[in-house]
């Protein structure tokens, strides 16, 4: 059974209201706009950190983000800093399971603010080929 | 992290190293363990070098490795590339080149040295990228489906591992290896080995073989994943250790076993000096 656990960083760019997040870790040669979830595989997102000046964190997900030029996305959560400071969720279980059922799954997170400023995204994120939650 | 029991064997265990394309085995006694004690090979990245050519397997387009170490979004390592892993520095942190029995190959055995196997446990970082073995390296398809209507490769629904491999190393045959990586992203790679280096020798006992080789005695059992005929292996087998080993019998064939497991056992123990 496979596990892999990471954190992915994001952070707004300070000068835009909106925006798709750059996604960063350190195993990653190069920042991506989307992840795409391999077929058979799902991804977890086990714990989400907003740090920073208010923003909403938007979760998308696309079933092709392989065969197109420009996916499409559809909403799935949103998650709401309301003031300056810190958000951390987490429930000690998967708040959001994506699974890859055609291999073209993918999923990318926006921002959005009131007033364009710096904030930071942590996501706690697995992909696993378990059978069982 | 891939969730699997490592087992490695200790001084008096039995290995068998089964070969399903001949229906035979090699049995052997572990005589003892080298550097039992340290089990890690903490080797470094998979030995890509910047500027190889590998395959996207969604565009079929040829794609650049940008460095060392590095597997781009969506490619693969085709079996003209086939992996093994060299002596050199990096990926190790000190080389060990023209110290190994093959440069190319730190996990190559010579035919000399067949006393000798390693019992390796192979992790591949990230975990989700997909393992494909060659055995021997180069072969072009190492898995079907039915009976060999339906050759599989890396980029199929079956016929691969992800983040892991077990394997022994068998003297004077290298094993390839493919490795697909399924994100959108390049990514940077790593491998880590649990291993046991055992000395080995002949079970002098074709009746302890029999019952080994029909699960009546306890022994670890590796399968080598050659399901068709190739002449590369027989050939080395046959140099190594004198044959592709111990047919695979049922129980009420016992006396046929036995008188065929005498002939093979006297080869083996020449070939040990025995």
């Amino acid at each position: 059974m496979v596990r892999w656990l990471l954190t992915l960083h994001m952070e707004t760019d300070g000068s835009s209201t909106s925006g798709t997040f750059k996604i960063r870790n350190p195993v990653f040669y190069e920042e991506k706009e989307f992840i795409r979830i391999d077929k058979g595989l799902k991804f977890k997102i086990w714990g989400i950190r907003l740090i920073g000046e208010p923003l909403y964190l938007i979760v998308k997900y696309s079933d092709n983000v392989v065969d197109v030029e420009t996916p499409t996305w559809i909403e799935i959560a949103r998650i709401y800093l309301v003031s300056s400071g810190s958000l951390i969720h987490d429930k000690r279980r998967p708040i959001i399971v994506i699974e890859g059922r055609t291999g073209k799954e993918g999923v990318a997170f926006d921002w959005s603010q009131a007033e364009a400023k710096k904030s930071y995204v942590g996501l706690e994120v697995e992909f696993s080929d378990e059978e069982v939650e | 992290m891939v969730e699997r029991e490592v087992k490695l064997l200790r001084e008096g265990d039995f290995i068998v190293v089964f070969f399903p394309a001949f229906n035979t085995a090699h049995v052997f006694r572990v005589v003892d363990v080298t550097n039992a004690e340290f089990t890690t090979l903490e080797y470094g990245y998979i030995p890509i070098k910047s500027g190889t050519t590998l395959i996207n397997y969604v565009t079929g387009e040829r794609v650049t490795v940008p460095a060392d170490g590095v597997l781009p979004a969506y490619s693969y390592i085709p079996p003209k590339y086939d992996i093994t892993f060299p002596a050199d520095s990096p990926p190790l942190s000190r080389s060990w080149r023209d110290r190994v029995y093959d440069n190319s190959d730190i996990w190559y055995l010579s035919e000399n040295a067949r006393d000798r196997l390693f019992h390796v446990h192979m992790f591949i970082y990230p975990p989700i990228i997909r393992v494909y073995p060659a055995f021997p390296k180069g072969r072009d398809v190492q898995f079907y489906f039915q009976r060999g209507n339906v050759p599989l490769e890396v980029y199929d629904d079956t016929g691969f591992s992800r983040g892991y491999f077990e394997w022994v190393s068998i003297p004077g045959i290298h094993w390839g290896w493919r490795f697909l990586n399924p994100l959108n992203i390049a990514v940077k790679t790593y491998v880590k080995f649990i291993f046991g280096e055992y000395r080995i020798e002949p079970i002098d006992d074709v009746e302890l073989i029999f019952n080994i080789l029909t699960r009546e005695v306890k022994a670890y059992w590796v399968k080598v994943p050659l399901y068709v005929e190739d002449v590369t292996v027989r050939t080395a087998l046959e140099r190594v250790w004198g044959g592709v080993g111990f047919k695979l019998y049922p129980k009420y064939m016992k006396e046929q076993a036995l008188r065929e497991y005498e002939g093979i056992l006297k080869v083996l123990r020449e070939r040990f000096g025995r």
